[in-house]
């Protein structure tokens, strides 16, 4: 029976990878020659096979999760790389309701955006330069993204993590001719490296310190390390590891030692897959490459790998006061600082962007929070709506030739009728409007982070302000007032490749949460009550969260009252943004010059790029000339210098050597009778 | 025929090169097929001899040497009542040296291949020079005899040296010179120490043997009956031959000049395989030779290597000429080989020989991207080309598929030796493994992971620079007068494609060859190693008198796995 369950997982597991996989060498082998302007095709006949793969293994997962059967399961693969002493880093997979969720979320999300690319990469039904190119990538960055979630060990996990670096930085890159593109997809590159370092630190200190690198064995020996309290469980751990009594003990006290220590080292990767503070500023650059790409992997799916990562790793960061708190912190204070930045860009991808950021801080601020399963939630109400929000940008920069600027149009309402609609969801979804996807997540994350620490409600709550302010004053700009369309441009709604998987995506912006809702009455406006299916599907796996969370304080309370006052919050927002941009647009206007170096703080990002270049990059590229220069001068110079006593004593010699073969004769014996006479006489 | 394999592989190439000779000068054409061919043929022989060397299988202990050949060549000489001298020709593969001598066959036909457009004037003397530098090379990964080991080691100089000198750039009787010096006067001192350790088992060794044996000098080695002080200065005699070779910071300087002023061909076989002799040289001799003199050094080697990698990054980030900041990124790579060795550990010395091959490959390889790119805008520096992607995108792909491959993207060859060096260094003092507990520890590991950021910090900025944006050529470029293309010719794709499915191949799947140079590592490198300290740690603490019996246990166990 579990052989069999395993060799089904194995099987689906491997079509989720290799079915795109697949398609992406069609499309970028045979592209050029065969398939041009059908290159699509491959590749999302391969991505909707990881889609009906996901959803076969959920099924499985589900259906054993109903009769309390084991629901996470490990697969191996095959033996990867030798960890010495006979002992191998696998290739295998961890399957469980979180890699479930997040599998469903990434292959169905990428199949509407794949299929919404097949118009957009087209001018005038012609494919543009590099068709087969991008949707090579496209299938890559699926392969990538699944194999980081489904694998089942920490090198599995950095591999994934790197390689969809890798399709991030080739997707930005994907109009390399500009040279803006080709800065921002190294910019996003060298970020994440940094970030990376941290993690690859981390992997190291976890196998010097448990000596193992799958997620089973490593997670079973933290809890085991930190179970009572803190003070830790010596046999369990002993039963986890196969040691005795007194090495465990060992082991134990240096995984207490060290367990905050790995835990912000992972977060550091986090930190910088998912363009948290400080490490953001790699994002609202990477809004370079194509929409769909910004859709895909910098909304929907790639920038959610941090908070995956601190969700897979809840016995680790769970062990950890200390890094919990850091986790919100930094999440919180993202939330804000990305916030306020979005209020005042013009670019709408780059205030999306920024607007990502925030969303990613809300995930962290939740995991935080110890409110896992609501985080989980989030991203993927938000993997929805932010994906919607970004092709229908992307809709409307089709329409009019590449222009995405808020102040070259706007009242585009009558000309593109269908990305207005779907835009306005998004946007009421992504401001928490009362009942839609972005609501109900939002308000969870918010509502435990008041039980957790009022200041960290407080600072989602203002957040959550200023969220519903900058998406409408982008709504009010962009399609409310007088009809203004740049010259030159003839503007036309997209076709029906681009508007299907818009209307889907807005149907999952609008119900996407109801998978986190019970229907309960007497509940919120009657109905409703937080915490539904999809959180029960996941408390198995968000144990070391709800389990940590017990000692410090009780997760219920509050009531309805946090909802009613986050939806009057996001209502009160939207009417804030049409007072300003629609009934009083002088406003905007009367606040620059009231305060304008606040203005000019945030319209500059608060100059943080700018630092960035002074403090860290100048100074390096110094040093990399100073290091050449030590070549070239110092260190040569020794050397010449050495080599020029040889040449002087050669030049006081020289006498002796008069070019008589004798000569050399007697020296030569006179050199072998010493030799001898030591080798005798030593 | 089983013992005479290798002798045939070492010696191919030069009866080739003999071939050549009777050739006549003006037939180019017919020269470079031949000597493509001849190539081609060594490079099938030693498949063969790597199938041979599976079908010996291993040795009951796992240790030792296969495929071995022993002729008495300054005999075993009875000198008179005083003793005897042990000097013979004697070869032998195991794990390790298999892998880097199967390399040293697979790029060669490709960078004979890669000059058959650049290089015009004295074809017949550049072919015959490229295979004797093969003898010399292969010769070196075989040798099981120190003074074997060392002619071929100095003998793989005289060809480059021409190589450099005649064939190179415009500085290139510098950097001939430069180059020349620089490595002798190292290897002088490793020569010293060679005689002296030959001259020390004469006096110790109890059977008064002048021998070069390197498994009896291992042998001896391993005993502890050579003082430790007299293995620190031994250990720093080897080191200044091989450190200048690998080349470790300080000794690095020759290394950028010679590469820059190199031919391709000429770089390619210099970064992907001579610079291995230095590195192989110390874990060949340095690490089971002197196991106390190792332990005492790795310290101090590993400072260098970590400076290396940060220093010589940074330096590559500043090049504007692409092949001298691919030059400065091998001086930072071998730091990293070198750190995983002095973690004498398993993982950390299996990652140090996954990272010889390795870099071998992806630099060798961007070597001859460099090359292609030279060919045909005569230049090299980065303000004056640009934008290539859309001209070349064939040259794109294969560059970007090697930078990957050179910043240890996972999934491709690089990322599998520089994961388990860190690994090994950052848990050098663990004996998880079963071997004692190594020098280096955590703390290494963090500075020399910065190596990571700064790797990928350089070569993506070349990247950019000669890809991307907008296209920048210099006037009347590119030149196809060689019948070259403007993007790559077949010729050229099918050089780079193999190299390209070998990095992946490895990438995926570097069991087949982990496996066996785990083992190897184990069982000849740090075995040997750890007995010695295991007994004297036995010696020093009399509670941990069982550990020895422990490691037997591990070593068996690795036997039968």
């Amino acid at each position: 029976m579990d052989q069999d369950i395993v060799s089904i997982l194995k099987l689906l597991g491997i079509g989720i990878l290799l079915l795109p996989l697949l398609g992406a060498a069609l499309a970028g082998g045979l592209g050029r020659p065969i398939f041009r302007g059908q290159s699509h095709f491959p590749v999302i006949l391969g991505v909707a096979g990881a889609v009906v793969c996901s959803i076969a293994i959920f099924f499985k997962i589900n259906g054993l999760s109903h009769h309390d059967e084991p629901i996470s399961w490990m697969v191996p693969v095959y033996d990867w790389l030798a960890a010495g002493g006979g002992t191998w880093f696998q290739i295998d997979f961890l399957i469980d309701p979180l890699s479930c969720v997040m599998l469903m979320t990434v292959t169905f999300i990428s199949l509407l955006v794949v299929i919404y690319s097949r118009d957009y990469m087209r001018d005038h039904d012609h494919p543009e330069r590099g068709y087969e190119r991008f949707f090579a990538f496209m299938g890559l960055f699926v392969f990538s993204m699944c194999a980081l979630v489904l694998g089942g060990n920490f090198v599995l996990l950095y591999l994934g993590w790197e390689a969809v670096g890798l399709c991030s930085y080739l997707l930005i890159g994907f109009y390399y001719q500009r040279p803006a593109a080709a800065a921002a997809a190294k910019k996003a590159f060298l970020v994440n490296r940094i970030g990376d370092f941290g993690f690859g630190l981390a992997i190291f200190l976890i196998y010097l310190t448990i000596g193992h690198l799958d997620y089973a064995t490593v997670f079973d020996a933290v809890k085991a390390a930190t179970a009572h309290g803190g003070h830790g469980d010596p046999a369990a751990l002993a039963g986890v590891l196969g040691l005795d009594l007194t090495a465990a003990t060992e082991v134990m006290h240096s995984i207490q030692d060290r367990v905050t220590i790995i835990a912000l080292l992972l977060f550091c990767g986090a930190i910088g897959k998912s363009a948290q503070l400080p490490l953001y500023v790699w994002l609202p650059d990477a809004m370079e490459g194509p929409s769909p790409v910004s859709a895909l992997i910098h909304a929907a799916t790639m920038v959610t790998a941090g908070v995956y990562m601190v969700a897979r790793c809840g016995a680790i960061f769970a062990a950890s006061p200390v890094a919990m708190t850091v986790v919100a912190v930094i999440g919180g204070v993202t939330a804000l600082f990305a916030a306020t930045i979005a209020l005042t860009q013009h670019d709408m991808k780059r205030i999306l962007a920024y607007s990502t950021i925030s969303q990613l801080g809300y995930m962290f601020l939740g995991l935080g929070c110890f409110a896992a399963a609501s985080a989980i939630f989030h991203l993927m109400t938000h993997a929805f709506f932010k994906a919607l929000l970004f092709l229908a940008a992307g809709s409307m920069m089709h329409a009019m030739g590449g222009i995405i600027d808020l102040r070259e149009f706007g009242g585009l309402r009558k000309v593109l009728p269908w990305t207005y609609r779907v835009f306005v969801i998004g946007s009421l979804s992504l401001a928490g409007f009362p009942l839609l996807a972005g609501f109900w997540s939002k308000d969870e994350i918010i509502h435990a982070a008041f039980l957790h620490n009022p200041v960290f409600g407080l600072i989602g709550l203002v957040t959550a302000v200023l969220t519903a302010f900058y998406t409408f004053r982008m709504v009010f700009r962009a399609f409310a007032g007088e009809e203004r369309i740049p010259e030159g441009v003839h503007v036309h709604e997209s076709g029906k490749w681009m508007l299907i998987p818009l209307g889907v995506l807005s149907l999952g912006a609008i119900f996407a949460g109801y998978f986190g809702v019970t229907w309960h009455l007497g509940g919120f406006v009657g109905f409703f009550e937080p915490h539904g299916a999809l959180h029960h599907f996941l408390d198995p796996v968000m144990e070391p969260f709800t389990h940590a969370q017990g000692h410090a304080e009780h997760a219920e309370g509050g009531g309805h009252f946090m909802l009613y006052l986050s939806a009057v919050l996001a209502i009160g927002g939207i009417v804030a943004a049409y007072v300003v941009y629609v009934r009083r647009p002088w406003i905007p206007g009367l606040v620059r010059t009231a305060y304008p170096e606040a203005h000019r703080v945030l319209f500059n990002k608060y100059y943080v790029d700018e630092g960035y270049d002074k403090a860290i990059i100048k100074p390096l590229r110094s040093s990399g000339r100073f290091c050449f220069g030590l070549d070239e001068y110092l260190i040569d110079g020794i050397i010449w210098f050495v080599t020029a006593v040889p040449r002087v004593l050669a030049f006081g010699l020289r006498s002796f050597q008069h070019g008589a073969l004798q000569g050399y004769g007697v020296s030569m014996v006179a050199g072998l009778a010493i030799i001898v006479l030591l080798v005798l006489f030593a | 025929m089983d013992g005479w394999i290798l002798t045939i592989v070492i010696f191919a190439p030069l009866l080739g090169a003999v071939l050549l000779a009777f050739m006549r000068r003006e037939d180019h054409a017919l020269i470079r097929r031949a000597a493509l061919a001849i190539s081609t043929a060594v490079f099938v022989l030693t498949v063969v001899a790597m199938a041979m060397y599976y079908q010996a299988g291993p040795t009951e202990t796992g240790a030792g040497f296969r495929l071995e050949q022993k002729v008495a060549w300054l005999g075993t000489t009875a000198i008179g009542s005083v003793g005897t001298i042990d000097v013979k020709y004697a070869v032998g593969i195991d794990g390790i040296s298999m892998w880097l001598l199967l390399l040293t066959a697979f790029l060669m036909p490709l960078s004979i291949w890669g000059s058959f457009s650049a290089i015009q004037d004295r074809v017949r003397e550049y072919y015959i020079l490229m295979l004797l530098l093969q003898t010399g090379m292969m010769g070196v990964f075989c040798a099981l005899d120190l003074l074997l080991f060392y002619v071929f080691f100095e003998f793989t100089l005289i060809p480059l040296f021409f190589l450099i000198g005649i064939w190179g750039g415009p500085e290139r009787r510098r950097a001939a010179n430069k180059f020349f010096i620089y490595t002798v006067a190292g290897s002088v001192l490793t020569f010293a120490g060679v005689l002296y350790i030959a001259y020390f088992a004469y006096l110790h060794g109890g059977r008064h043997e002048f021998t070069l044996d390197l498994i009896k000098l291992t042998a001896l080695g391993q005993s502890g009956a050579i003082p430790a002080n007299i293995q620190w200065w031994l250990f720093g005699a080897f080191a200044a031959g091989f450190a200048i070779k690998v080349p470790l910071f300080p000794v690095h300087t020759w290394l950028p000049l010679a590469h820059t002023e190199a031919p391709t061909a000429g770089s390619v076989i210099l970064a992907g395989v001579l610079l291995k002799l230095g590195t192989y040289g110390f874990c060949r001799l340095s690490l089971p030779l002197l196991p106390e003199g190792v332990i005492a050094w790795a310290p101090f080697m590993a400072v260098l290597a970590i400076v290396g990698i940060i220093y010589a990054a940074l330096a590559a980030w500043v090049q504007d000429d692409i092949k001298k900041l691919v030059a400065y990124s091998s001086v930072s790579h071998l730091g990293f080989c070198m750190l995983g060795m002095f973690s004498l550990k398993a993982a950390g010395m299996s990652g140090a020989v996954m990272y010889m091959i390795n870099h071998g490959l992806s630099t060798g390889a961007l070597f001859l991207v460099i090359g292609m790119i030279y060919e045909r805008y005569h230049t090299r520096d980065v303000n004056a080309i640009g934008g290539l992607g859309r001209r070349m995108p064939w040259m794109a792909f294969f560059l970007i598929v090697f930078t990957l491959s050179s910043i240890g993207l996972p999934g491709l060859n690089g990322f599998v030796g520089e994961f388990l060096v860190l690994l090994g260094t950052a848990t050098s003092a663990a004996t998880r493994d079963g071997l004692p507990s190594g020098p280096l520890g955590f703390g290494y590991a963090i500075p020399a992971a910065t190596g990571i950021i700064l790797g990928a910090v350089y070569m993506l900025w070349m990247c950019q620079r000669v890809l991307f944006g907008p296209l920048t050529e210099p006037e009347h470029t590119p030149d196809t007068s060689r019948g070259l293309t403007v993007d790559l010719t077949k010729r050229e794709i099918g050089i780079l494609a193999p190299i390209a499915v070998v990095c992946l191949l490895i990438g995926v799947w570097p069991k087949p060859m982990l496996k066996e140079i785990e083992s190897a590592a184990v069982a000849n490198i740090l075995q040997p190693n750890a007995m010695v300290v295991d007994s004297r740690l036995a010696l020093a603490e009399p509670g941990a008198v069982e550990r020895p019996e422990l490691l037997t246990d591990k070593i068996e166990d690795h036997g039968r796995n």
